[in-house]
């Protein structure tokens, strides 16, 4: 939202040439720091848990752990590469910030992998529910 | 979770894959500038997202989640919306590869219509279906 409003505040004022490069960071911190991640989480949070894989107990459980934070951390750390780099690599192109903008596109790939793989057993069928 | 549910889900799944593979690309030729070409991804790459990923989320949560009536699953309504989505994005995947190899864009432009035309009634057949499970007097009997 802030991002937003600097974008709208452009228009008006003169502001340093990094604030004019921002709609795309914007829309996408919009879209998957806060939708996606909004869906990560009530996914998460509400799908059916799987049955523990040694079948030693009855309980239930979300996935991998390690896996979720991952997610959580990759898909947060190639946002805000991607808001550090992408506006400086249109003002100024350089191998850093491409190759950041390299990493940041790896990592959101990652975070994208993690999250279909944890959540794609917990989509199945439950006999009970008619 | 019911049989629609998990195919609207899973395929919501693939596309959320494909927009993220296309986004890497996209970003990736924002860093090099390999090809100007590959900017013709973009529209892809949001329609994608939107009705790929978001709206077969929501519909295949939504068809599981909210209250049921007896056979709700027998429903053939959302299988057609089902197909009807997926068709339109498929036009549009089409379309994307005929803007690439630059065919005339009045053809292109129609194709744009006809799936952004399949996709209404892909998602008015849907609505169709949910608005019997949350009108008020099916929630009144269920109490």
């Amino acid at each position: 939202m802030i991002i937003g409003v600097t974008i709208a505040i452009s228009d008006i004022f003169t502001l340093p040439e990094f604030f004019y490069n921002l709609s795309p960071v914007y829309f996408h911190l919009f879209m998957i720091g806060w939708i996606n991640q909004l869906i990560f989480g009530v996914a998460w949070w509400l799908f059916p848990l799987l049955p523990q894989k040694n079948n030693s107990s009855k309980e239930l459980y979300k996935g991998n752990k390690y896996f979720a934070w991952s997610l959580y951390i990759s898909l947060n750390l190639g946002l805000f590469l991607r808001a550090i780099s992408e506006p400086y690599n249109i003002i100024n192109p350089n191998e850093i910030f491409q190759f950041l903008l390299v990493i940041s596109a790896i990592l959101q790939i990652y975070s994208a992998l993690c999250f279909v793989f944890l959540l794609w057993p917990r989509v199945y069928v439950r006999k009970s529910v008619k | 979770m019911t049989k629609t549910s998990v195919i609207f889900i899973k395929t919501a799944f693939i596309y959320f894959l494909l927009a993220h593979f296309l986004g890497a690309i996209l970003l990736i030729n924002k860093a090099f500038n390999f090809n100007s070409k590959i900017w013709f991804l973009l529209p892809l790459h949001i329609n994608i997202v939107f009705l790929g990923w978001f709206i077969q989320f929501i519909f295949g949560v939504a068809f599981w989640i909210l209250p049921r009536y007896p056979s709700y699953e027998k429903d053939k309504t959302i299988l057609i919306s089902y197909f009807l989505i997926n068709f339109s994005i498929f036009i549009l995947f089409l379309k994307t590869s005929f803007i690439i190899i630059e065919f005339e864009k009045k053809f292109t432009d129609l194709m744009q219509l006809s799936s952004l035309i399949i996709l209404f009634f892909g998602i008015i057949l849907f609505v169709k279906h949910i608005r019997k499970r949350i009108s008020l007097d099916f929630l009144l009997k269920k109490i």
